[in-house]
């Protein structure tokens, strides 16, 4: 992709995120010009930068919301709630027109409509803030061209109205180029037919239609449409804007039985908003694009366009004689004497006249001396008309070589002497994901087959008897275990990104959400910068949405509820992100009403999601984890918002799906806490393996409490269950031997048996094998095929000596048991 | 080598402008806003400012009027460039001490041979 395209989109979506913050922190404090002002700039920057691209559609739309948000700046306009709804629109159609960008450089098709309907409405809130404010007339309000006063005048030649600029690129530019062509000329007609125009027999539409040379054309209303019962078909309150290719006197021709309700302005070629320089070639237009969307800036393209020097001298030169009759303060007078001296010397030294620089100087000292720029304007009126006349020479083909470049070379120093921008210096990287990816797969590998050396060390020394190169192959290993490690670290440090992209669309969501459901939220987020995989970030953004979703649906009380129970009315979400160790912990937590682990246990016993067997013996802990099951939903009523407890379920499989982990924590009246456990990055699990009747089997790592040895007269018997006691916990016991039909051996009486404490939603359980061997990091493929049916396993990892590791899930398991 | 300022505060415009002139051979430095770059213009002597007009903290008319009217920086040309192309906004860049008045997106060949004629003399002294 361009590189300019490339910063555009990350700065859009920047200015996006601000300019939704601006509006959040407006509704928090009204009229802050602060916000406002950081909005408008935000509109502002992304029309600029847009302009270098083909996107006619986003740049018309930004520059209505800038309009409005200038007319709210300038207290015209006040920013109800329904119109920062308005905004959000705007900013999410942005948002995807962007995304668009991104994926194929260009907006999808449907973004011209979305634009004029969008920005239509827009500006239909200026219409409006003319009719809240009558009196403050400012420049905007003169501009939309129906104050009666102005309707009177028929002809216009004051300055162009603004509304061209909305005429779409392609057009502007080829009016442009007709016009300083010495083409026929632009006429902007504006025209407001009279209301009761219907009874003069007037087609108001069929007379604009048939504008002579029309090229663009627009209709709008002049007041916003009354409710349907009011409407009066027959009053005409239309307004047309139309830009014709035609002699002023043509169209006026046309429009002359409606005169009085017609506004001409003949559009000079600078008014078309066309960047300045000299005319153009067929083919690309004078702003910065071509058909691929931009043109890279810097050094000139063979073929491409080139800028004549010496229009561009004239229009320097006219700029100075400009600059020095403006009405500048009095104490800048100096400086821009100094400064135009400068520029005019700068440009009579590159034209070749040698004695440029001092009559520049000479002019200076006089005006210094005179207080005014007069002898400097002189000097440059002078040099502007030798020069316009020199240019008329060569472009008459006269044959004589003009004044100023007499004695000096032609100012061909434009941007050919560099050619290439080089010497940029790149900070940046962007690399595509998939070339990541890859490279994370790799170092999986490494870390794998480095597993190998140790076997192969075992060999050494214990078949082929060779002892000093088994310890050779330990110490290499060591290295190579090393730089596997770092290697491993620093790719995945490539991959971290700050958990603040799974947490900006909060700020908005929470709004909108408590907004729709009539309740008082405040968001706070904590940790936004701590940061993990990039995937593990991405596949995070949906599960908290469902979780912050059933806070402020299920968790947080109304306004009254609350003020009844002795709580502020504003209820509060905490989402907050912590690294412990190597995981990230992402917490939603509420101050609301709770759950009730009795509740919650009736319900699922109701709905057959929990046996009567296992209703008395669930703890309170457990039941809170009830929620994630599949079909469970405590609300009394299903409402739009989180629908009918799927989300729950939803969360807990994404979170399994990157090897996570869910825990919930509730006190009934005070508010309920969810803890993400996720993994740093993916890629490599790390996993205990244990061996049980001959076979060995791998256990995730974070599911693991505690290896204990446990004598058998200390296991006690619970009707048909086996339990131990914990450090005063009741733990059942899970021969693993026999649920998976492995056989092996159990312990006799006086003997030990090995238990492995796993925790699973809350739930411990002791898992009885033959014995426990290392952790080792593994890369866990998933199982395919006919196999991806055994549920109780995870899948399958490959180890150093080349066997194949089992990996238990531990979740399947509990359910089976 | 000549050196230029751009004021601007979008990295995209910056990013645009500074191939641009460093096309033209000249040396960039950016500054985000009008209080930064009159930081930065202090320091160092610049041929040729290149400054947007909204920006927060200052905006380029008051950054102009600041630099013409301090006598170190007062005489260093000056592009002002904004997405506006009305007559209205020109006169105010002139009012502000501007001495050439650009409407975004420029040509880049366009900036690069004004930016060239307007500093001459920079690039010889």
């Amino acid at each position: 992709m361009n590189p300019l395209l490339a910063e555009f989109i990350t700065e859009t979506r920047d200015l996006l995120e601000q300019a939704s913050q601006g509006f959040l922190a407006l509704e928090k404090a009204p009229g802050d010009p602060e916000t406002l002002n950081g909005l408008f700039r935000a509109m502002h920057t992304i029309k600029g930068s847009s302009g270098f691209f083909e996107i006619g559609p986003l740049t018309r739309l930004v520059h209505a919301a800038e309009d409005v948000l200038d007319a709210v700046r300038q207290g015209e306009l006040d920013l109800t709630p329904d119109r920062v709804d308005l905004f959000f629109e705007v900013l999410d159609r942005v948002g995807e027109w962007v995304d668009s960008l991104e994926a194929e450089e260009r907006l999808p098709p449907e973004a011209e409509d979305v634009s004029n309907g969008l920005a239509g409405r827009l500006r239909g809130l200026l219409s409006e803030a003319t009719d809240e404010e009558p009196s403050g007339a400012g420049d905007a309000v003169a501009e939309e061209g129906d104050a009666e006063d102005e309707r009177s005048a028929c002809e216009k030649v004051g300055t162009a109205p603004s509304w061209i600029l909305e005429v779409p690129d392609d057009i502007r530019r080829e009016l442009y180029q007709i016009s300083i062509e010495g083409g026929p000329g632009a006429v902007a007609v504006t025209y407001t037919p009279d209301e009761q125009c219907f009874f003069a027999g007037d087609d108001p539409f069929h007379t604009a239609r048939q504008t002579p040379g029309l090229r663009w054309g627009r209709v709008q209303t002049r007041e916003p449409w009354p409710p349907p019962e009011e409407l009066d078909p027959y009053r005409c309150v239309l307004r047309f804007r139309l830009v014709a290719a035609a002699p002023v006197e043509e169209v006026r021709e046309w429009f002359r039985y409606v005169m009085d309700q017609v506004e001409l302005y003949e559009v000079a070629p600078e008014d078309w908003g066309v960047p300045a320089g000299g005319p153009e070639e067929g083919g690309s237009g004078p702003t910065a694009n071509d058909e691929k969307g931009t043109r890279s800036p810097g050094g000139s393209e063979p073929g491409g366009p080139e800028d004549e020097p010496l229009a561009a001298a004239v229009e320097i030169l006219r700029a100075q004689t400009e600059l020095l009759a403006a009405p500048w303060d009095p104490d800048i007078r100096l400086g821009v004497l100094e400064s135009v001296a400068g520029v005019l010397g700068s440009v009579l030294t590159e034209l070749g006249d040698a004695a440029g620089e001092e009559r520049v100087a000479e002019a200076l000292e006089t005006a210094r001396a005179q207080g005014s720029g007069e002898p400097l304007r002189a000097l440059a009126l002078d040099v502007l008309s030798r020069l316009l006349g020199a240019e008329k020479m060569q472009q008459e083909g006269a044959g004589v070589e003009p004044a100023p470049q007499a004695d000096g070379p032609a100012p061909e120093r434009s941007p050919q002497e560099n050619g290439t921008a080089s010497g940029q210096k790149i900070r940046v990287l962007k690399v595509d994901q998939a070339r990541i990816d890859a490279l994370m797969d790799l170092v999986g590998e490494l870390v794998v087959a480095k597993n190998a050396l140790p076997f192969l060390a075992r060999k050494a020394e214990e078949v082929f008897k060779v002892r000093d190169l088994a310890r050779e192959i330990k110490n290499q290993h060591a290295v190579i275990n090393r730089i596997a490690e770092e290697l491993q670290g620093a790719v995945m440090q490539v991959r971290m990104v700050p958990v603040s992209h799974a947490f900006q669309r909060f700020p908005r969501l929470v709004r909108d959400l408590s907004r729709k459901l009539g309740k008082k939220v405040r968001l706070v987020m904590e940790g936004e910068e701590t940061e993990a995989d990039k995937n593990v970030v991405e596949d995070l953004a949906e599960p908290l949405v469902h979780l912050v979703r059933n806070s402020i649906d299920h968790g947080i009380e109304t306004p009254e509820e609350r003020e009844a129970a002795g709580k502020p009315p504003e209820g509060e979400i905490r989402l907050r992100a912590v690294q412990f160790d190597d995981q990230v912990w992402i917490e939603v937590i509420d101050d609301g009403r709770g759950m009730d682990p009795e509740v919650l246990k009736r319900k699922a016993y109701e709905k057959g999601i929990l046996s009567e067997e296992r209703l008395e013996t669930i703890t309170d802990d457990e039941a809170l984890h009830l929620i994630f099951a599949p079909g469970f939903s405590t609300a009394e009523q299903v409402s739009d918002v989180s629908g009918r407890g799927v989300g729950m379920d939803a969360v807990r499989a994404m979170v399994d799906r990157v090897g996570g982990s869910v825990s919930v924590q509730s006190t009934l009246g005070r508010g309920t806490l969810i803890r993400l456990s996720l993994p740093l990055s993916m890629a490599v699990t790390r996993v205990m393996i244990v061996e049980v009747g001959g076979e060995t089997l791998g256990v995730p790592i974070e599911n693991i409490v505690e290896t204990v040895r446990v004598p058998t007269d200390e296991i006690h018997r619970i009707k048909r269950h086996e339990a131990v006691v914990l450090r005063d916990r009741l733990v059942p016991l899970c021969r693993l031997g026999r649920v998976l039909d492995l056989g092996g051996d159990e312990a006799g009486p006086g003997e030990e048996e090995a238990v492995l404490v796993v925790s699973i939603d809350g739930r411990e359980l002791g898992l009885v094998v033959d014995r426990f061997h290392e952790g080792v990091d593994i890369i866990l493929k998933p199982l395919e095929g006919i196999m991806a049916g055994f549920r109780l396993y995870a899948g399958t990892a490959l180890l150093g000596d080349g066997r194949v590791l089992l990996v238990l899930n531990l979740r399947e398991l509990v359910a089976c048991l | 080598m000549r050196r230029a300022l751009i004021v601007d505060d979008a990295v995209t415009v910056r990013m645009y402008h500074r191939q641009i002139l460093e096309g033209a051979g000249f040396e960039v430095d950016e500054a985000e806003n009008g209080v930064e770059a009159l930081e930065k213009a202090l320091v160092t002597s610049y041929d040729l400012l290149l400054v947007d007009v909204n920006m927060p903290k200052m905006d380029g008319y008051t950054f102009l009027k600041e630099v013409r009217g301090t006598p170190e920086l007062r005489a260093v040309p000056a592009i002002m460039i904004s997405t506006e192309a009305e007559r209205r906004d020109k006169e105010q860049a002139y009012r502000a001490g501007a001495n050439l008045y650009l409407v975004k997106p420029v040509r880049p060949e366009a900036l690069a041979l004004r930016a060239t004629l307007m500093t001459a003399r920079g690039g010889s002294r």
